[in-house]
């Protein structure tokens, strides 16, 4: 349990449209895609999935259709809008600059002022 | 595009929502399942297994409505319920509901009535291409006029200047031609009754003369045929044509298309129905509808006047009788085009009238003509205004009513309320619920009152306008007034929910849910319902004070000595036109027709008169008695009647002194006149006016002196009058005959057409009615202010009574523990109901208080309405107080016997 990092405010939405990224994924798909490539350490409500990705839907940024599972049942599959790749790279750039500037604020030496 | 995204979204959800949820359904299940198949290839066992997927996964009805919500769903979903709520709330307590429901529709259909009158008599425009740009012309002069004769509406202005809307035709033509800033000027000229022959059957009929350019102007084009155009007025008798109305067509053809063509004929000209106006068209007079229209061209021929040369009025420049309007051009300055025309006014003025100079000159003046000739807002404004604040006050009462009522009802359900507070409702979301059942509640009655409003709408027109005339005030029911319904109902809706569902949102839960029912009863909630009952009580008095001056008035108005007696006296009225009967004419056609009558059994007495009794006619005339030095400082205005013989003794007003008219007075003999006891007084002080003089042009000799009888109105003072004997008078016009009847006979009117129709049998009998209708509808206004006002009033009070009755029960079930102390040591029943009483009657007084100020305040706005009291009538005041105090008494009387028949034990037992 302690090796998982819980989800900070908001970066789920932004999860979701990174898995989705990688190609069309149904509800479970996606939490089993962001577990797979965090390697299991982010922990993730399973049913705060399904509100979030009706509103990236609601929003414009995700599109979806019904299709068929790997075994063989119908399920809903969610791809990216043109409007959602956009705000995913958004997104990235902003989050990454925000993770530059707090690394660097936080690895501050007292000798570096 | 966040916001299009969104609301396509929302939209769809919306409208798709079964599948919206199916599909919510299948996923949730999907996801789960797939955990739980996972987890048992995983290894763990298969019960285990769906055990920890559904627990890992959490409440799926919590997620669906987090998704719901995210869809924008949620609302829709909380409102239906809300509303199914509502439904079982109101169908539970039917009394409550049927209270409710039958108020606001009285209240809203009341409303929307005479907003739907209000909105045909003073706003909306007449039906033709962009009314906006109509311009109607009118002038402002000295006193002293230019023209000797008008024709039409004149005004005194607040400065004393005389303004009118007539012209005469050559002022008309000049316009016309030296127009720059018009699209184009067209007159137009409504006439009241012409006599018309279809089919070898005469009837009445109204018109409208029109330049040849009146439809073209207007962008006005007939449903059937042609309209009049410019070439049939283009020179004298060009165009023997004419438009029918729409009603006209429906009339005398049945709607039959062969009726274009056909031949009419007016005042015994024939002339050919060239086409028929659109429906909505009702010419240019608000409130009238003429049934024919045609060109100016034709004036001297249907309607010669004999003081013009050949009877055309067309080439009298000093007879000012034609309406003119223009057409603005969008973009030209008002006050530019004014002066312009003021100009050509000015001009025309000198060349046409050249030994007029001296005169006071018109000023030309242009006035909005979006409405056309508008005569019903002048007519119909402050009834209208009245009524308006008489049905809103009822609106306000009704919902004062329902709040209270929704109040106590709130309070019944103070413990749901806590309850859902307890489990998590916010409390936005419990105000949100009373709210609905508020509007629910509205909706239903204003649905039943737009219904009811579209049936009062030709209800309350007839209490208003003359029974024989017309329908003047033809209110239709459209979109602006049913939005306007919809937003009172809505109004009043949040209006008298917004009490209950403020103070339930202010709910102590754990003070209401420990104490139970006895908390429930809280203070500021019978504080609230107390200021209510005192507003509705003020609101009532207002009503009650209203109805009270109004139904004194019309009492006032029917016990008015007129000086005559009106009882089955049968009025009609005869037109001959001066194209067949000229000069002494009139008078032979009137005696054969007078003696014809005069042999109907069951007629008493049967006589003529120029001006019916009581109808708003008058002529005066300044006269002055002969054989005084300076004539002119003793003339002064009298009333003058043109009657017969028989007119003493059909209307029994009493001959004091001499005789009245009889077969020696002719045109030939000297000229005689009766004057009433008021002409004698006021002219003839202490002399016995019997042989004297007086006149101005022509001196008539007075032979006969009669009481006083009302003559116009009844509200007025008799007039000094006198009276001349019509076989003495040229070109008579048309007059009134009055027939009385030995007995009320139902086989008369048509026995009297029958003896017309055997003198002439083009000419058509009109204006039926007896002197008793005649005089009720001069008081038309007043009897409608009476009715109404006092249904209103009812209403109020049993409204008032209902919510005194809630109010008091509610207080005395609040307070069932101390009365049953106080008992319990002693006192007596008799002492409890009389404080009971005395609380109800203390509220009321303040009520009564409150509403006389306000009355005393608004009363004074009527005033100029009320006969023979003022606006303070302490009769009206003392009946309002004791009515009352006595519903207040009454509303009070159960829940005070009660409370005096508490049992001591029990009540403290309750505890």
């Amino acid at each position: 349990m302690s090796k998982q990092i819980d989800l900070l405010q908001g970066t789920l939405d932004m999860l979701i449209l990174k898995a989705v990224s990688l190609g069309p994924l149904h509800g479970y798909g996606v939490l089993l895609r962001i577990q797979q490539i965090s390697k299991d350490r982010l922990e993730i409500q399973q049913g705060s999935l399904y509100p979030a990705l009706y509103r990236l839907q609601h929003n414009g940024l995700l599109a979806s259709e019904w299709g068929e599972s790997e075994n063989k049942r119908k399920a809903r599959y969610y791809r990216l809008t043109p409007a959602g790749r956009k705000q995913l790279q958004e997104e990235t750039r902003y989050w990454n600059r925000m993770a530059e500037t707090i690394a660097v604020v936080l690895n501050t030496a007292p000798e570096e002022l | 595009m966040k916001f299009i995204a969104r609301l396509r979204s929302w939209l769809r959800s919306v409208s798709r929502r079964p599948s919206v949820e199916q599909e919510m359904d299948s996923e949730l299940r999907f996801h789960i399942e797939s955990y739980c198949e996972d987890l048992v290839r995983s290894g763990v066992a298969s019960q285990e297994a769906k055990r920890r997927a559904q627990l890992e996964f959490g409440s799926v009805e919590a997620r669906k409505d987090e998704c719901r919500d995210v869809l924008g769903l949620r609302l829709i979903y909380e409102l239906a319920a809300d509303l199914r709520y509502a439904f079982r709330m109101l169908r539970q307590s039917p009394g409550f509901t049927a209270v409710a429901v039958l108020s606001l529709a009285l209240g809203i259909g009341a409303n929307t009535a005479i907003f739907t009158l209000m909105e045909t008599a003073l706003w909306k425009t007449i039906p033709v291409k962009n009314p906006g740009q109509l311009r109607l012309f009118s002038w402002v002069s000295g006193r002293h006029t230019v023209m000797d004769s008008l024709d039409g509406d004149v005004s005194s202005t607040p400065m004393g200047a005389t303004t009118s809307t007539s012209f005469s035709y050559a002022v008309f033509k000049a316009m016309q031609r030296q127009n720059t800033t018009f699209q184009s000027v067209f007159a137009f000229k409504p006439i009241w009754g012409v006599t018309g022959v279809l089919r070898g059957q005469a009837r009445l009929v109204s018109g409208e003369l029109v330049s040849g350019n009146y439809y073209q102007s207007l962008g006005l084009v007939p449903i059937v045929g042609r309209p009049i155009m410019p070439m049939d007025d283009a020179k004298p008798d060009a165009g023997a044509v004419a438009v029918i109305s729409d009603a006209f067509w429906s009339r005398e053809f049945g709607r039959d298309p062969a009726a274009i063509g056909t031949k009419i004929e007016l005042n015994q000209f024939p002339v050919t129905i060239v086409g028929i106006n659109p429906p909505s068209f009702h010419g240019m007079e608000t409130g009238g509808n003429p049934d024919v229209f045609f060109p100016l061209s034709m004036q001297p021929l249907i309607l010669p006047d004999d003081s013009a040369k050949n009877g055309s009025l067309l080439n009298d420049p000093d007879y000012w009788w034609l309406l003119i309007m223009g057409r603005l051009d969008p973009g030209v300055n008002e006050e530019k085009a004014q002066a312009a025309l003021d100009l050509v006014l000015t001009h025309t003025v000198r060349d046409t009238l050249p030994n007029k100079v001296k005169r006071a000159q018109p000023r030309l003046r242009l006035t909005t003509g979006s409405r056309g000739l508008d005569e019903l807002r002048s007519q119909f404004r402050k009834p209208l205004l009245v009524l308006m604040a008489l049905v809103g006050l009822v609106l306000l009462i009704a919902c004062a009513n329902l709040a209270n009522l929704l109040l106590s009802r709130a309070t019944a359900r103070q413990r749901e309320i806590s309850v859902r507070l307890a489990l998590g409702a916010g409390r936005w979301r419990i105000s949100r619920q009373l709210l609905t059942e508020g509007l629910l509640l509205a909706g239903i009655g204003g649905a039943a009152g737009i219904v009811a409003g579209d049936g009062l709408r030709n209800a309350i027109p007839r209490l208003l306008v003359d029974s024989w005339m017309p329908n003047q005030l033809e209110a239709q029911f459209d979109l602006p007034v049913l939005l306007l319904s919809i937003g009172i109902t809505l109004l009043t809706g949040i209006l008298f929910s917004l009490a209950p569902a403020w103070q339930s949102a202010r709910v102590e839960i754990n003070a209401a849910l420990k104490d139970g029912m006895r908390a429930t009863m809280s203070l500021p909630k019978l504080i609230t319902g107390k200021a209510l009952i005192i507003l509705q009580v003020c609101l009532s008095v207002l009503l009650l004070v209203g109805a009270g001056l109004f139904i004194r008035t019309l009492a006032n108005l029917r016990s008015t000595d007129l000086g005559f007696n009106p009882a089955r006296v049968l009025l009609f009225m005869l037109d001959p036109p001066n194209t067949r009967y000229k000069g002494e004419q009139a008078a032979t056609l009137f005696e054969r027709i007078h003696e014809k009558i005069a042999v109907i059994p069951g007629v008493q007495s049967a006589s003529l008169s120029r001006a019916a009794l009581v109808a708003n006619n008058r002529s005066t005339t300044s006269v002055s008695p002969k054989g005084f030095e300076s004539r002119l400082e003793k003339e002064q205005p009298a009333w003058m009647n043109i009657v017969d013989p028989a007119f003493f003794r059909t209307f029994e007003i009493p001959i004091l002194y001499g005789r009245s008219f009889n077969a020696h007075d002719r045109s030939n003999s000297p000229r005689v006149a009766v004057v009433n006891q008021e002409f004698a007084r006021e002219f003839f002080p202490n002399a016995n006016p019997l042989g004297k003089l007086f006149g101005n042009d022509t001196d008539y000799k007075i032979v006969g002196v009669c009481g006083n009888a009302k003559y116009s109105d009844i509200r007025d003072q008799v007039p000094p009058t006198f009276y001349l004997p019509y076989t003495q008078i040229p070109n008579l016009g048309p007059m009134t005959f009055e027939v009385k009847m030995a007995a009320a006979q139902s086989g008369i009117v048509k026995a009297i057409r029958e003896a017309v129709r055997s003198v002439d049998k083009d000419l058509p009998v009109f204006g039926v009615r007896t002197q008793t209708e005649q005089i009720d509808s001069t008081i038309s206004n007043e009897r409608a202010f009476a009715a109404l006002s006092s249904g209103l009033g009812l209403l109020a009070l049993v409204l008032a009574c209902i919510g005194i009755y809630g109010v008091m029960a509610y207080a005395v079930a609040r307070r069932t523990n101390e009365i049953g102390i106080r008992m319990a040591l002693g006192a007596q029943s008799g002492q409890v109901l009389r404080m009971i009483l005395r609380e109800s009657l203390l509220l009321a007084a303040a009520g009564i208080a409150i509403g006389m100020v306000a009355a005393a305040g608004l009363t004074r706005y009527v005033a100029a309405m009320l006969y023979g009291l003022k606006p303070y009538d302490p009769i009206t005041i003392t009946g309002t107080v004791l009515v009352m105090l006595g519903v207040a008494l009454f509303a009070a009387w159960w829940p005070a016997r009660g409370a005096s028949r508490v049992d001591p034990m029990a009540a403290l037992r309750n505890e």
